[in-house]
């Protein structure tokens, strides 16, 4: 079976994850984690017996070389040369949302638009002259609810048949430039050879927008200097006429779109323009006073629905664990094995596994948050804050995303443009409490504050937050003097979140957790049984093993902290490894579940 | 005129120009913030983030931000 491989572009909330999601379905490559949608994820469906491989670009307004995630985009269509490109198209918004497809056409990308969101255009009841679009811009149009699944089938159809059928390259009218660039197209066919695969008409734009990474790509290919230098010239001279010329040829573009949507949509005058539910939901959510208290208020929620629901059901997993062990030891007779398994990993791994209903619970409410459009209000919410401490008020969805994982916390500093801002805030995400610390918290809190337990870990995350705004203004003033990029950022309307979107999102997130539970922190336990186990003779984990050893070893170095004994001294050397292993390792040492660890604990 | 962040909420304005580096007024104009573009202010507290309705779409520009873009306001559609 041939492979031919896609990819879908648009910009940021037009439901291109969801279209996604829809179209390659279960079978997914999620290279490390979703979160905010900065990595490359890959997925394929077969439809009338041919492969087709789905590339997810990640979501850009323009294409840019402004920010990363515009760069990534670009350098992928560029140098991959998909078959086709789907752009999806928020159908309410065609304004904006159509300026990406221009800019795609100009670049001589095969494309196929994805109209979504139909349904909110009818209900607005606007009307989309759809076959008129199609004829000017001379691409397929497809209409969609992706929500509902809907034109997915005729998408999928539409796709294949790009692929025989290459779309035109568009060629915008840029008036006052035209003759320039046509001066500088000429100036590329004669010095240019077959290595550029970009069109001639395109690359004298971008040259002449001064586009840097165009440039990059230029440079060193035979003659590239010369093309850059006579850009330059030409350039010059076409500002002296029409100011910034970036500028004008964005406006240009928009022009151009304002034209087709003035020929392709119908909409209804309405007599006063009526401030709609999400913006009477704004004007609370943001206002300057009650902002910062409900958006504590959703975190304080959020950690209580954690330990209240999460609880119970963790109590089951740990008695489940202990039952298994105490099967198992009965059953394998009194040997080495018998103690790997019920000792070692059914204990380690239980004491672990035990938190997946809390993690579950925080992965939920995060994502609940996340698509009901609350989180991207939390960056602005925050924004006078973090201006204060140097930072970014985008700065803001990084950290609280390190609080499910700072893995992909880190990784959503990406969608910074500035690289101040990006290095400031990678190096403060690690104090944001990510889950793993969860099970380490919840142990500990539970076992000397049994009564506040949430209070207390509640105190523990904004510990962590003032750990990190510490830290962030030491180093802001220490090294990353200067300004703070000014932030801009589109609010999506407020909407109910999917139960399938968010059940997925949670899915996703939480067996990333699961694999960990069975791959390092099941090494770890393995290790930490072997180490507790020799030499042999020694009784199991006790002081003469060789981890008892270790542990009389480093355990001064705790004791001013504390907890100068052994079996702590060992959990934290094993932490290095993955935070999660230190409960696991106390469990393993002191051979009991989460339930007797509290007991000794307390001791 | 006046900037962006003195307008008071449900105010109808056209841009006028955008002060700042070359990076902010092109990054503005990507997101379609740009010279003669109209738009609403949907809420300013006049010291958080400022709302704007671009078309359909609401988009938050942070304070500092809004204290550089210029614009006049539209008067009651003289008809």
């Amino acid at each position: 079976m041939s492979e031919i491989a896609i990819c879908l572009a648009g910009n940021p909330n037009s439901g291109k994850t969801t279209v996604f999601n829809q179209l390659t379905g279960a079978k997914q490559k999620v290279g490390n984690w979703p979160g905010v949608t900065v990595e490359k994820k890959e997925g394929e469906f077969v439809y009338q017996s041919k492969r087709i491989k789905v590339i997810d670009l990640p979501g850009t307004y323009s294409l840019s070389a402004y920010s990363l995630d515009e760069r990534i985009a670009r350098d992928f269509l560029v140098k991959e040369r998909p078959a086709v490109t789907v752009v999806i198209v928020d159908a309410t918004n065609l304004e904006r949302n159509l300026y990406l497809a221009i800019e795609l056409l100009e670049m001589g990308a095969n494309l196929v638009i994805d109209l979504n969101m139909m349904d909110m255009v009818k209900k607005k009841g606007w009307k989309v002259d759809v076959d008129t679009l199609s004829q000017i811009l001379q691409t397929p149009i497809v209409s969609t609810i992706a929500t509902k699944g809907e034109g997915l089938e005729t998408l999928r159809q539409v796709i294949l048949k790009a692929t025989h059928h290459p779309s035109k390259i568009l060629e915008i009218n840029y008036g006052e430039a035209e003759k320039t660039i046509d001066e500088l197209i000429k100036f590329i066919k004669e010095k240019g050879n077959k290595s550029f695969h970009v069109p001639a008409r395109w690359l004298a734009i971008k040259l002449l927008e001064n586009d840097a990474q165009v440039k990059k790509w230029i440079k060193d290919l035979p003659n590239g200097m010369d093309i850059i230098n006579e850009a330059d010239r030409l350039r010059n001279f076409l500002e002296e006429k029409l100011g910034d010329i970036e500028t004008y040829f964005i406006e240009r573009r928009y022009g151009f779109i304002a034209g087709l949507v003035k020929r392709c949509v119908y909409k209804p005058v309405t007599v006063e323009q009526r401030i709609s539910f999400s913006d009477k939901i704004d004007k609370i959510v943001l206002n300057r006073y009650l902002g910062i208290p409900i958006f504590l208020f959703f975190m304080w929620l959020t950690f209580q629905l954690v330990f209240s629901i999460g609880n119970p059901f963790a109590d089951y997993i740990d008695a489940f664990f202990g039952f298994l062990g105490g099967k198992a030891a009965h059953f394998l007779g009194n040997n080495w094995f018998s103690s790997l398994i019920s000792e070692g990993i059914i204990a380690g791994v239980g004491s672990v596994l035990v938190f997946l209903p809390n993690i579950m619970i925080l992965f939920l409410a995060i994502g609940i948050l996340e698509d009901c459009g609350y989180m991207a209000r939390a960056a602005f919410v925050m924004d006078r804050l973090m201006h204060a401490l140097g930072l970014h008020g985008k700065s803001f969805i990084p950290m609280i995303l390190g609080f499910g994982c700072n893995i992909p916390g880190i990784m959503a500093t990406r969608t910074l443009e500035s690289k101040k801002d990006r290095i400031l805030t990678i190096l403060i995400n690690p104090f944001m409490s990510c889950s793993a610390r969860l099970p380490i918290y919840v142990l500990f809190a539970g076992t000397f504050f049994p009564k506040k337990a949430g209070m207390v870990i509640f105190s523990l995350y904004i510990l962590g937050i003032a750990v990190a705004i510490f830290t962030a203004i030491l180093f802001k003033k220490l090294f990353f003097r200067g300004e703070v990029a000014p932030l801009i950022m589109e609010l999506p309307p407020y909407r109910m979140p999917t139960f399938k979107s968010v059940v997925f999102q949670m899915w996703q997130r939480s067996s990333l957790f699961l694999k960990k539970a069975g791959t390092i922190i099941l090494a770890g336990v393995v290790l930490v049984w072997l180490l507790a186990s020799i030499p042999f003779g020694a009784e199991y984990a006790s002081e003469k093993s060789l981890i008892g050893r270790l542990g009389s070893f480093f355990a001064p170095i705790f004791s001013p902290s504390g907890f100068g004994f052994w079996q702590a001294a060992v959990a934290l050397i094993f932490g290095i490894l993955a935070k999660e292993v230190v409960v696991g390792t106390l469990g393993t040492l002191y051979g009991v579940e989460e339930e007797g660890l509290r007991k000794i604990l307390s001791h | 005129m006046c900037p962006l962040g003195m307008v008071m909420s449900g105010q109808e304005v056209e841009v006028v120009s955008i002060l700042g580096g070359r990076g902010m007024s092109t990054r503005l104009a990507y997101m379609g913030v740009y010279p003669g573009v109209k738009l609403k202010v949907i809420a300013n507290s006049f010291s958080g983030p400022i709302i704007i309705a671009l078309g359909e779409k609401r988009f938050g520009i942070g304070f500092g931000m809004a204290h550089r873009i210029i614009v006049k306001p539209l008067e009651e559609k003289d008809e």
